[in-house]
């Protein structure tokens, strides 16, 4: 037998996937058929209470029937989400390595400052790409100039913002990524 | 000993006294009647004691009970709303729940003799 409650906003469905998640998780032990059974009669508990409450929000009234079916069961562990895990991963990596360039890029915008002569941005003899640089050398051409604080901290201030976009993006707790990854 | 101590004691063995009580309360129940789990609870939660009875923690007792023979369970569908899994007390749950009320009983009676009171 297959018995599902349907929900209509985001939060109240959000809450049901994890209680039959968690639920689930809980009765792993048991053989299939009895943890179907187990499930089974827990929604037919569930919907009698939904259809009895005198609440009218959807979702507070899913949240009511849960409390009063018991403390939730223990949510699966994370890494049963190795994607979700692997995109946390990826995230932190990524905020930790450019975190650590645009700390870089505020020195040197520091160092510009007391060392204009030699702090900049060039382009040596033979090669095309512009480098970054605390000593000049000899035939380096020096792009930017007097611009060279000006960009940068744009550069920092950018990069930043991308940074904490990402952060909330993927690592805050109310982010995406991490409202996705509770289990 | 303050009152918050002793509540605290009351509330761990009044809480393990359920439990053992619980089975036998579950089976007189479904012996007064098949009943669905909600149905269950319900009349449960009118009992003292159960007023607050996280209402999931009845499914596993009465899967036990199942498996142990003194209940059966039969899924019934409803002309409206989701179907309903009917509990009814076996033969050997009725004379179990014979068995328990006895034990139950002599309980209270030696509770009585040692304070020196009518049995309740």
């Amino acid at each position: 037998m297959q018995i599902n409650v349907e929900f209509e906003t985001h939060e109240a469905r959000r809450l049901w996937a994890d209680f039959l998640k968690r639920l689930d998780w809980s009765n792993r032990h048991l053989p299939s058929a009895d943890r179907s059974e187990a499930r089974d009669e827990a929604i037919a508990h569930m919907a009698e209470l939904l259809a009895a409450s005198p609440i009218e929000d959807e979702t507070d009234k899913l949240r009511d029937a849960l409390q009063r079916f018991g403390p939730l069961p223990a949510p699966p562990p994370v890494w049963r989400k190795p994607l979700a895990v692997a995109l946390h991963y990826l995230a932190i990596m990524t905020i930790g390595a450019s975190g650590l360039v645009l700390l870089i890029l505020l020195h040197m915008t520091v160092m510009e400052a007391f060392n204009p002569g030699e702090v900049g941005l060039y382009v040596y003899p033979g090669d095309g790409l512009p480098t970054l640089s605390y000593e000049t050398q000899s035939g380096a051409r020096e792009i930017l100039g007097a611009g060279f604080i000006p960009v940068m901290l744009a550069i920092i201030a950018a990069g930043s913002a991308a940074l904490f976009g990402l952060w909330r993006l993927a690592l805050a707790p109310e982010g995406p990524v991490s409202r996705w990854m509770k289990p | 000993m303050t009152d918050t101590d002793m509540d605290e004691i009351l509330e761990r063995w009044s809480s393990q006294a359920r439990k053992g009580y619980f089975e036998m309360l579950l089976l007189a129940r479904l012996q007064a009647g098949r009943a669905y789990g909600y149905q269950i609870v319900a009349s449960l939660k009118q009992a003292p004691g159960f007023e607050n009875l996280a209402e999931g923690t009845v499914y596993p007792v009465l899967t036990r009970m199942k498996k142990d023979g003194l209940v059966t369970a039969e899924w019934v569908a409803e002309e409206t709303g989701p179907p309903r899994k009917y509990y009814t007390v076996t033969e050997l749950g009725a004379r179990t729940l014979d068995a328990m009320t006895r034990i139950w009983r002599r309980m209270d009676d030696v509770l009585s003799a040692q304070t020196g009171q009518e049995p309740s």
